[in-house]
């Protein structure tokens, strides 16, 4: 990467910030000398505090003037990174629930303060600390669960991704409208990708060689129950990716519409959990608290994803050294759809994660977009507001990869190849959509297209390895030269701040 | 003559203003460290000890805590070879009670200080937790910066530290090696100065 081309990212991120300021409405621009009664602490208590607390899991309480004068230039410095609060989707690509953005208001706010010399401001300003319930957030749920065993996180060494199963003996099916994760070491604990597994292999696979769990994500499209008994089932119901996920910092929620995801009679929970040493070693023994609804659900939630099948059939195969890797691929709904969530999938040298719709009329609709992934903030988001898409939309979705020694998530010094794997040092790469059908009596027609985007997919790339020398590239996977700078240069130039 | 002795004036002029930020500041004291169980340390005194290390640490910064196994490890090591270590609490909220504690906790072997003046801090140079200090056996300081790159950026840690230049400092002095000073940048939690008196900023 050459300096120019360096700076000109930088010119051009520069005035896309100052665009992204003028656009979300800076009018009320932040005060030069902010006081902490009247101008911070009202930023703190919304966005920071749910997490900062006593027993949570994000370190140092933010309840009080000494306790945020003491870290403000930690603050001011993290959220001018936007490392803080946590919160991966770009603005303008979908308006989600629960959205821990700043605003550039809010970071000038709190990077004047520090400057400024930290003013406590008039005491009687001072809003109401922000009180947190007890116990379970959505209230007391309907099944409680719990790993049959703790595991022990190490106190050093690299991070861990391991599969852990929940034998759960229900007898009949049930509907899942929400979750809400509870881990014992929160100081360690991560994300969750909670999966369903009715094929048994997941809970046999558990505690191979005397630790609890196992490697890898095994549970993967293993719902082969609920395809043989079809009909009213989702079809590829592993797109759903089972029942969500969470990371440290979200908010559970129930699903609106009365939505809720099939756990079918006889299956299992799988936890796919994350997990961060963190200097003394730590028991994990999660529990999760399981939401139900009352009936089966009068509309029928469909996952698909773009790359489909969490990008296992299109391909990946990332050269060590490339930065810029991309997959790309479309889906074209034949019905009226309403999307209702989205998420992603990557693994660490993931770099960004990019859904639009195109509209039969043919306008462009952005529908999320991730512009630097990160592996520890996988969340599963809801939109605020349903986005309706016509009978004809294509929803297109590009993954970007980084396998270059710049890129910090490597896993690899030097760089490897790196291919699909259900490996945390393998790859995957997929948006993931939740949607219903407008009119449920379209439900098959939407499973069918489901289906048939996983066939054309793979007879794709079945062409193109036959033919690995053609010189016409499959319309839906090319490599490009670089056209960002890596992970690295972007740091050198954070640093000189 | 005159050409020659204008010459030399200057040389010895540049001599003097090169040399002048090495020399020890007025009023620049040995190192003198004293732990939380009162003892003092004078680790240069003796003439045997060939580097002291102060590594400022911060009890509730995590990232201070991932590296707790790696500073036992380095002290444990480098102790042995006649490196003297300190792990220097920078919170004037943490006492001699916290600060045991914590170290119970997170298994610290090394010799705990307390610089609630931080003049430890200031003498190194430090604003960062965990942030390592390293001065040669005449106590000029030769390295100040990140204990290794395990962390790139905030939230950005790395699968494979490739640097350690801690380590490879000390492996260079006891080498016999004379250094120049070095600094890194350190990831971190600041070090709250906002309640050091005005003579101490």
């Amino acid at each position: 990467m050459t300096k120019k081309t360096t700076n000109k990212f930088i010119r051009v991120r520069l005035v896309l910030a100052c665009f992204a300021a003028l656009q979300s409405g800076a009018t009320a621009a932040a005060k030069a000398k902010p006081t902490f009664t009247e101008d911070v602490a009202p930023i703190i208590f919304n966005k920071c505090t749910e997490c900062h607390r006593d027993g949570q899991a994000a370190p140092f309480t933010f309840n009080n003037y000494s306790d945020v004068k003491k870290r403000a230039r930690l603050i001011a410095k993290v959220t001018q990174k936007r490392f803080m609060p946590p919160w991966l989707p770009v603005e303008g690509h979908g308006k989600l629930l629960d959205e821990r953005r700043l605003s550039a208001d809010e970071l000038a706010t709190l990077k004047n303060w520090h400057a400024t010399g930290m003013a406590e401001g008039p005491a009687d300003k001072i809003p109401k600390p922000p009180e947190f319930a007890g116990g379970w957030l959505l209230g007391e749920p309907d099944m409680i669960v719990k790993m049959p065993k703790a595991f022990t996180v190490p106190a050093d060494g690299p991070d861990i991704y391991r599969s852990f199963c929940i034998p759960l003996e229900i007898e009949e099916d049930k509907w899942v409208a929400g979750f809400e994760v509870r881990p014992s070491a929160r100081a360690v604990f991560h994300h969750v990708i909670i999966r369903i597994d009715e094929s048994g292999e997941a809970c046999k696979a558990d505690g191979d060689g005397g630790t609890p769990g196992f490697s890898g994500m095994r549970s993967i499209g293993r719902q082969s129950g609920s395809r043989r008994r079809g009909g009213d089932n989702e079809v590829f119901s592993g797109s759903l990716r089972g029942l969500g996920g969470w990371a440290v910092g979200g908010t559970p929620r129930i699903l609106p519409m009365g939505l809720a995801r099939k756990l079918p009679a006889g299956a299992d929970i799988v936890l796919n959990s994350h997990f961060h040493p963190s200097g003394k070693g730590e028991e994990e023994q999660t529990t999760i608290g399981l939401y139900f609804a009352d009936k089966k659900p009068e509309r029928t939630l469909i996952g698909f994803q773009v790359p489909p099948v969490f990008g296992s059939i299109s391909g990946i195969d990332i050269p060590p050294g490339e930065n810029d890797y991309e997959v790309t691929s479309k889906f074209t709904t034949p019905v009226d759809i309403e999307l209702i969530g989205v998420g992603a999938h990557m693994h660490y040298i993931g770099r960004t994660a990019k859904a639009y719709a195109t509209l039969p009329d043919g306008l462009v609709e952005p529908l999320f977009y991730i512009d630097d992934w990160d592996f520890n903030w996988q969340g599963d988001y809801i939109y605020e507001k349903s986005i309706r898409l016509p009978a004809g939309t294509t929803v297109d979705g590009t993954v970007t990869y980084d396998n270059s020694a710049e890129n910090p998530f490597n896993p690899f010094s030097p760089p490897r190849r790196i291919q699909w794997g259900l490996e945390s040092t393998d790859e995957m790469g997929s948006i993931i959509f939740t949607a219903v059908p407008v009119n449920e009596a379209d439900l098959d027609e939407f499973n069918a297209a489901v289906r048939q985007q996983v066939i054309d997919e793979t007879r794709l790339l079945a062409e193109r390895r036959s033919s690995p020398g053609q010189a016409k590239r499959p319309p839906w996977q090319h490599r490009r030269s670089p056209r960002r700078p890596p992970r690295g240069v972007e740091q050198e130039q954070q640093r000189r701040d | 003559m005159y050409r020659q002795r204008n010459t030399s004036l200057l040389a010895a002029l540049l001599t003097l203003v090169c040399a002048w930020p090495s020399l020890p500041k007025a009023g620049d004291a040995p190192l003198r460290i004293t732990d939380i169980d009162g003892k003092t340390h004078e680790p240069l005194a003796s003439g045997k000890t060939k580097a002291v290390v102060l590594v400022f640490v911060l009890r509730d910064c995590p990232v201070s805590n991932v590296y707790a196994p790696e500073m036992t490890r380095i002290h444990k090591e480098y102790s042995k070879k006649g490196v003297a270590i300190f792990l220097v609490h920078t919170d004037r909220d943490t006492d001699t009670k916290a600060a045991r504690a914590h170290a119970k906790e997170y298994k610290l072997s090394a010799p705990l200080v307390l610089d609630h003046d931080h003049k430890l801090v200031r003498r190194a140079g430090a604003v960062i937790t965990p942030e390592a200090a390293v001065f040669d056996a005449k106590g000029h300081l030769v390295y100040r910066g990140r204990i290794d790159n395990l962390y790139a950026d905030y939230g950005k840690k790395r699968f494979n530290t490739t640097r350690h230049e801690l380590r490879e400092t000390l492996d260079a002095l006891l080498a016999g090696k004379s250094l120049v000073k070095r600094t890194t940048k350190a990831v971190g939690c600041y070090i709250d100065f906002s309640n050091d008196k005005k003579d101490n900023k």
